[in-house]
């Protein structure tokens, strides 16, 4: 005999409902606010043209770096006996909690020009990354970076290794094991923590300002250049937020069916 | 009769309150200023409240321009200070002010450089020079506008290499060691972590203050900051008196 679902679902509903009016309101406020028929001529503009490109740019690469550096990360926190585990995880997640603004002047004091490693890089190899689209690149890491390593921990730790070792005894390598054995199967998840990661710097706006500073063409991404423009034009602003509204969406639209269903 | 009169007293006390109450039940002020004049209205929020116990200044310190789109959506500032004249403009133009704004300060604009001034900067054309690291204020906001002015004025184009919102934080660039000059306002420049520098053919900007709310005591308040005490407290910041 099947069980028919509870018809009773408002006290699930109600504060659903409400939860999705609270997160699209503001968004159907920013929408009815625009300037439609001067979008076009706004996007088409030098400034907000070089954001979207800078954007492009430091967050793919932001992303990349999160992948080939968290990756490895996630899974010795997961994997390996490390002493001392619990302290390193929560160092390595605390950018994401520290106020960004917080999270770029730390950066500063390590990796400015009087900074603790950036002293050397200054003095040794003439490196300053401050004012630098690399700079950008830094900032944005530094607080994607943790929302991958999560994602990709809990999902090995959730895999355990009981495939892992029984693929071991069937006299695969290390490599093989990876590769064919525990990826396949992380891959959602793991698609999942980068998405997560990505938008998470794409949107980024203190670390990277404190830091980075703000360029036009060099440092000032999206998120910089809709500052700026409110401060004078709101349309203007609303526009490039329109421009991060509509990459965001498509993506996470994207993703959505293909990678991010278990 | 006890709880008529109970009421009558809740409604009479709420009237007294009509221009706005702090939990106290003081009658508050909201002063919306520009961020340069941080400290100065700090001082004569202090010295107000000294002279009027009821009262209660409450400082809303912000770019001028942010202050203004704020006001312009429906925040209930009592009194508004910007940073220059075009702001105030702006303001009056998208909501009508009650009466005219009256000049409260001046300033003008400044190189802030390391203590000691390590690159020999003296002047605006020191500014081209793409080796140095050069922080300027936007040209949104009313700093960057007039760093803008004095740079076609100079013919110099400034190599910059962050180009900021915030007239602190362009400040900071220079007191954290980042960058080698920046152009700040005079009274940004009161501090032991930057030297002072002054270029020919600064111009002085001149800070606009107007009331928004004739009802609060918003006019008291306006009449005091302009009056001796206030130009006082402003001189000691180091701001120009009206011209």
């Amino acid at each position: 005999m099947t069980r028919s679902v509870p018809t009773r679902r408002w006290p699930v509903m109600v504060p659903a409902g409400i939860a999705v009016a609270f997160l699209t309101i503001p968004i159907v406020g920013l929408l009815q606010r625009a300037a439609w028929s001067d979008l076009a001529s706004d996007l088409r503009s030098e400034p907000v043209v070089d954001a979207l490109q800078l954007s492009v740019i430091v967050s793919l690469s932001a992303a990349a770096l999160t992948l080939v550096f968290g990756l490895p990360l996630a899974w010795a926190l997961a994997r390996v006996e490390l002493r001392g585990r619990r302290l390193v995880r929560a160092l390595v997640l605390l950018p994401m909690v520290l106020p960004p603004v917080v999270g770029g002047t730390a950066l500063l004091f390590a990796l400015g020009r009087r900074g603790l490693v950036g002293q050397w890089l200054d003095s040794w190899f003439g490196l300053t990354l401050p004012f630098t689209t690399t700079g950008a690149v830094v900032a944005a890491t530094f607080v994607a970076m943790p929302f991958f390593v999560i994602t990709a921990e809990a999902a090995l730790r959730q895999l355990g290794t009981d495939l892992d070792e029984a693929a071991a005894t069937l006299g695969a390598g290390p490599v093989t094991i990876f590769r064919r054995v525990t990826l396949p199967q992380i891959l959602p998840s793991l698609a999942a923590g980068l998405a997560l990661s990505w938008a998470r710097a794409l949107g980024e706006f203190g670390a990277t300002v404190t830091f980075a500073g703000s360029l036009q063409g060099e440092t000032r991404t999206l998120p910089l250049a809709t500052a700026v423009a409110l401060e004078s034009d709101p349309e203007a602003a609303i526009a490039i937020s329109i421009v991060m509204l509509t990459i965001s969406l498509a993506v996470l639209v994207g993703l959505r069916d293909r990678w991010l269903a278990p | 009769m006890r709880s008529v009169g109970a009421v009558v007293v809740a409604v009479l006390g709420l009237g007294a309150c009509l221009a706005g109450c702090s939990s106290d039940g003081r009658e508050t002020i909201d002063v919306y200023a520009a961020s340069s004049l941080t400290d100065a209205f700090a001082d004569l929020e202090d010295q107000y409240e000294a002279l009027d116990p009821d009262v209660d200044v409450r400082l809303n310190l912000a770019g001028s321009t942010t202050l203004v789109t704020q006001i312009i959506e429906g925040a209930p500032a009592d009194v508004v200070a910007t940073a220059d004249e075009a702001t105030m403009r702006r303001l009056a133009a998208e909501v009508g002010l009650p009466e005219p704004p009256t000049t409260l300060a001046t300033n003008r604009l400044v190189l802030a450089v390391a203590p000691g001034n390590p690159f020999d900067i003296d002047s605006l054309t020191d500014l081209a020079d793409t080796e140095l690291a050069i922080a300027i204020c936007a040209p949104e906001v009313p700093c960057g506008a007039a760093t803008l002015r004095a740079a076609e004025a100079a013919g110099v184009i400034i190599a910059a290499d962050t180009v900021e919102t915030n007239v602190r934080a362009v400040r900071a660039r220079v007191e954290l060691g980042e960058a080698d000059v920046a152009v700040v306002y005079a009274t940004d420049t009161r501090t032991d972590r930057v030297d002072r520098v002054d270029f020919d053919g600064s111009e002085t900007v001149s800070y606009p203050i107007a009331v928004l709310d004739t009802d609060a005591g918003a006019e008291d308040f306006v009449a005091f900051v302009l009056g001796p005490d206030g130009r006082a407290v402003l001189a000691e910041y180091g701001f120009g008196a009206p011209a």
